[in-house]
């Protein structure tokens, strides 16, 4: 499944699960994607390689991705994580509450990406008790359609909920930057922007383009 | 939101998660390491649409709360 897939589906479990804090929303958030921070691995494989794609992935992706961060492990090392980050307003059962759900929503990741990150690359729960593998020949691969449906309704499905219920997944990048998601959707008009209609275009411009950067180097292409 | 719905999405939520951590983490060791089982594969999918149903049933109801 894509990053922003994992994002926003862990941010609506915290929603859902009913947190009131926004930054331990994000921090459940962040701990939904956190699995796929192994990509740092293959960014630095690149440098070293002088940006040899070919070498970078057969050296390094191919064997780091999903083992180190895609098990039991990790989900404890976040959990952990949580517990120290989590708005300490609530106190001690608050934060553990948090760690939970954040450990919950790793977990989630690993399963998401056992059904949906292809036959090709395993998890492997047990890591590092036991480095047995894990995956199914059916997974969808990451740019079979049930994983591009999941993505755009995902991304439809923020919008939404930012017009409805006045904060969405973007709570992950800041208050600011959820303000201004809800603003544009609402068609709310700050001052500044009544002078400077060509910045909301930009701006959607800008989201438009980071959606064709998504789905461009997963082989999606529209059926007309 | 009706609240019966509402404890019903609760319920299929947390079971569904509760399903997702024993698919993941228990079913190759205690069950089978065999994923193309269609048994396992009928319970990763029906279990990853429950978990969707649930949040999306919550999700709705959240969206109309006041904070």
């Amino acid at each position: 499944m894509q990053g922003p897939s994992h994002l926003v589906l862990s941010w609506c479990f915290a929603e859902s699960a009913g947190l009131r804090s926004t930054r331990n929303r994000a921090i459940v958030a962040w701990a939904g994607l956190a699995p796929d921070g192994d990509v740092l691995a293959y960014v630095g494989a690149l440098l070293y390689y002088r940006l040899d794609q070919g070498l970078a992935f057969e050296n390094v992706w191919q064997v780091v991705h999903h083992r180190y961060t895609h098990g039991l492990g990790f989900v404890l090392l976040t959990g952990m994580a949580a517990y120290a980050l989590a708005a300490p307003a609530g106190g001690r059962p608050s934060r553990a509450g948090v760690a939970l759900l954040a450990m919950l929503a790793s977990a989630i990741h690993n399963f998401c990406d056992l059904v949906g990150g292809g036959p090709t690359w395993p998890i492997y729960p047990l890591w590092p008790l036991s480095a047995a593998p894990w995956s199914a020949s059916w997974s969808w691969t990451i740019g079979e359609w049930p994983n591009i449906v999941i993505l755009m309704v995902c991304l439809a499905g923020t919008l939404l909920y930012a017009r409805v219920a006045g904060r969405s997944p973007m709570e992950c990048f800041g208050a600011r930057a959820d303000r201004w998601l809800v603003g544009v959707v609402r068609q709310e008009q700050p001052a500044r922007q009544r002078q400077g209609g060509w910045l909301r275009w930009a701006i959607w411009g800008a989201l438009i383009l980071a959606t064709i950067a998504i789905l461009a180097p997963l082989g999606f292409r529209l059926p007309i | 939101m009706h609240s019966r719905l509402g404890i019903y999405a609760r319920g299929a939520l947390w079971g569904s998660v509760a399903a997702i951590c024993a698919l993941t983490f228990a079913w190759p060791f205690l069950v089978s390491d065999h994923a193309e089982q269609p048994a396992f594969k009928l319970a990763a999918i029906s279990t990853l649409l429950v978990f969707f149903l649930a949040m999306l049933v919550l999700l709705a109801a959240r969206a109309t709360e006041k904070d």
